[in-house]
């Protein structure tokens, strides 16, 4: 047993999820490497994992049971080095130094050898007991790169387990060397550079011995040298003196090298790499006559492709809408026909408390079930597809010369498109952009892509009760809207922007169990969220109606929502209903008049109205709280409040624009 | 302090930068997306080409990287270190990202960076 380990999981983890761990352990490594793939191996949990690099944006924690001790696993974002202060690596590299892990796996990609171990070469400069797992050794194999990992581990001095994680190979193994890193805290030998990079290194180790700081006094030797601007601050507060030195030793490195020192050093490490990696690998030279194509570059051929790549982009989002709809339309059908029954329920508004609440709950249920399932089932089933095949990327590249006129480059595809089945874990994922401003351009037009909630808004009173093209049209409005408000913002959000630089990486065959395990784990959540706001959500409206509390809010509302927008004035209380979630401005509805045959009750004109107020008037409290917590109060509350006056403002055109021929 | 080090002459971001520095506060550079009027050709040397002006297929090396400082020490994290060697494997018409093999890894890159990508090619352009 080692040190304190009993109270790391207890005492530092702010976050922390697993109570009472003896060990804590962490995964790290480059993006789309298969770190997540190991994480849900080791602890069982279904993180997300899809094929584009950049996916884990929070740190996963799982628990491992392992011989009887409880052992924490944390999964960090993919980052390639600890350098260019982005939040994932800012937050990598504290864990690692300050949370001091019994363990850290550090994950690399056995196609990808150098790249990866110019981060293996970072971490060990961080000194925690390292180990590495050479992952998708089969992947490398086929394109002829053999490893060996028993000449890796003598040269690092750490021990390399090799991986093939998707199907499970090498996890025990991996699980064995954790646990003796865990019980003995080694301290990996450190990588040597350069003789005039080394001999600095060591002055600035002397001069440091008088300052305390909590990372590994070499580590932050090689940081002072590369003038990381947090260590310099930390140490300069200290002793002036010796950031003073160590930004004269940076200089003459300099002059030596005739390059700035951060590419000095990271072509030094890359020399390491390099030396370490021909070493180790074999690469089976191309056999004889014509190079066979891979998977990868046949279908590049087409995704690509300056026509067909295009053809292929709209092929497959739109086929990702159209195939929900169809799918959702035949299911809700199905179900809608096979509930029917409790539709005759008049809405209960009198008799005892209980009664009222369960009729409104029970109401709450039945949406819920023949709203949410149809489709939101099938939209994940496919996105799962679509993420795991690393098709993402290849939209990102068609689309990035369009992204840019909306200062935003073609990465930002990725989380609109996520958009479509929820807001929330899209804005999440708004984290791989670079910059503040585009990481709120992205968020902000995230927040106007119709999610399966707007979808069912759409579909239950439009597609239902007008026709299915007004809802394409819908949606084909909300694209040109995105857009437009796309380029505005870009103008108005002070701040720059960034080009795109992305990892392309190589197809796989979607693995049916990943598709599952991902369309439930997504579904799951949004049943865990739903399911109470359908229930508590009903009860409570229907609570409001024996109150006799929905007319005086109606009757305030009713300058908005019945002279401009044209609407009955009951939707108004339902509009706030629809805050917390947007299919609850349809489902109160239902509860309201004690029917889903919305055409009884509004014309086609009002239906379609509300449908676009619904899908745009602002985001749901999830959505708000997401962004607040990653761009602030301020912001959150801004965006909300463009949107209710964009909704309203478009709302009362389109009721005066379709009433001329509707 | 000398800032002599830089190579033809051009500072990485401005006058005031560290170079190195990599101080998201201390730079001022504008939008990197919207110079596509600058000729690619200013930004390297006259015995080395930008990496856009590679054709597919193409061998290279790796020179200089000029520009944002952060987003020369991205690439130069990714493995686009000097001497490293680079090939163009797919061009975007209209002057669409740049898909570069190095290292045996594959990256799209935004054009207007690509072109500061300074290579030397043996065979190209009279070398």
């Amino acid at each position: 047993m080692s040190g304190c380990g009993g109270c790391k999981g207890c005492t530092t983890g702010k976050e922390s999820g697993i109570k009472n761990a003896d060990y804590t352990i962490a995964l790290a490594g480059n993006a789309n490497v298969g770190k997540s793939v190991i994480f849900n191996q080791l602890t069982g949990v279904d993180q997300i994992i899809g094929n584009w690099p950049g996916k884990t944006v929070e740190r996963a924690e799982g628990l491992l049971l392992h011989s009887g001790k409880r052992i924490r696993v944390i999964d960090l974002p993919g980052i390639y080095s600890f350098s260019t202060y982005s939040m994932e690596e800012l937050v990598s590299r504290d864990f690692i130094a300050l949370e001091h892990p019994d363990a850290v796996v550090n994950v690399i990609d056995a196609s990808a050898l150098e790249r990866n171990l110019f981060f293996t070469i970072q971490l060990l400069e961080l000194a925690p007991p390292l180990m590495i797992a050479v992952n998708q050794i089969d992947l490398a194999e086929k394109k002829g790169i053999t490893i060996d990992t028993q000449k890796l581990s003598a040269l690092l001095g750490v021990p390399v387990i090799p991986t093939v994680a998707i199907r499970s190979k090498g996890i025990p193994a991996l699980t064995d060397a954790i646990t003796g890193l865990m019980q003995n805290h080694p301290v990996p030998p450190a990588l040597l550079y350069g003789k005039e990079i080394e001999e600095r290194i060591r002055i600035i180790i002397s001069l440091l011995e008088t300052v305390p700081t909590p990372y590994p006094v070499r580590w932050t030797a090689i940081k002072l040298l590369e003038r990381d601007q947090s260590i310099v601050e930390l140490v300069g507060e200290q002793d002036p003196g010796i950031t003073k030195k160590a930004e004269q030793l940076a200089s003459e490195i300099e002059s030596i090298h005739g390059e700035p020192v951060c590419v000095v050093m990271s072509a030094e490490r890359y020399q390491i790499a390099d030396r370490i990696a021909a070493d180790v690998m074999t690469i089976r030279p191309p056999g004889e006559g014509p190079q066979k194509k891979s998977l990868t570059d046949k279908l590049d051929a087409v995704a690509l492709h300056p026509v067909l790549g295009y053809l292929a982009v709209i092929a497959v989002i739109g086929g990702l809408l159209v195939w929900t709809f169809l799918i959702g339309a035949q299911v809700s059908a199905f179900l809608a026909s096979f509930l029917s029954q409790f539709e005759q329920y008049e809405p209960v508004i009198s008799g005892p408390l209980m009664d009222i609440l369960w009729n409104g709950a029970f109401t709450g249920f039945v949406a819920g079930v023949t709203l949410v399932i149809p489709y939101v089932l099938p939209f994940y089933i496919l996105l799962a597809v679509i993420e795991d095949s690393g098709y993402l990327t290849r939209i990102s590249v068609m689309l990035d010369r369009g992204m840019h006129k909306l200062g935003l480059h073609g990465k930002a595809i990725i989380p609109l498109i996520l958009g479509y089945g929820c807001n929330v874990p899209a804005i999440y994922s708004c984290r791989i952009m670079e910059t503040p401003k585009q990481k709120t351009l992205a968020a902000f037009l995230v927040t106007l892509v119709p999610c399966t909630a707007r979808t069912v808004v759409i579909l239950g009173l439009v597609a239902a009760f007008v026709n299915i093209w007004w809802a394409l049209a819908l949606y084909a409005f909300d694209i040109l809207l995105i857009i437009l408000v796309g380029r505005i913002a870009f103008k108005a959000v002070p701040g720059e922007s960034v080009g795109l630089i992305m990892e392309m990486p190589d197809y796989h065959v979607p693995s049916i169990s990943v598709v599952l395990k991902q369309t439930w784990t997504r579904t799951k959540s949004l049943i865990w969220i739903v399911f109470p706001a359908y229930i508590i959500g009903s009860a409570l409206i229907q609570a409001f109606y024996a109150a006799g509390l929905l007319t005086p809010v109606n009757a305030m509302l009713a300058p908005v929502t019945v002279l401009w927008l044209g609407l009955p004035a009951v939707i108004g209380i339902t509009l706030i209903f629809g805050i917390v979630r947007k299919e609850l401005t349809i489902l109160t509805l239902a509860v309201i008049f004690g029917t889903t045959n919305f055409a009884a009750i509004m014309s086609p004109v009002q239906l379609i109205v509300l449908a676009l107020v619904s899908m745009l008037y602002i985001p749901c409290i999830s959505v708000i709280l997401v962004l607040a917590s990653e761009f602030g109060w301020r912001k959150a509350l801004a965006i909300s409040a463009a949107e209710i006056v964009m909704a309203i403002a478009i709302g009362g055109i389109a009721f005066r624009v379709l009433g001329l021929w509707m | 302090m000398s800032r002599k080090y830089l190579q033809n002459g051009q500072c990485c971001c401005n006058q005031s930068c560290h170079p190195c520095s990599c101080d998201p506060a201390g730079q001022k550079e504008t939008t990197v997306l919207s110079d596509g009027n600058k000729p690619a050709a200013e930004y390297c040397a006259r015995e080395t080409i930008p990496a856009t002006d590679l054709l597919p297929e193409q061998q290279a090396t790796i020179v200089t990287i000029q520009g944002d400082s952060r987003i020369r020490r991205r690439l130069t994290d990714l493995g686009l270190t000097p001497g490293t060697g680079i090939r163009v494997s797919r061009k975007a018409p209209m002057d669409g990202p740049v898909e570069v093999v190095v290292r045996r890894t594959k990256l799209s890159i935004d054009y207007s960076i690509a072109k500061k990508i300074c290579v030397k090619s043996p065979g190209a352009r009279g070398l």
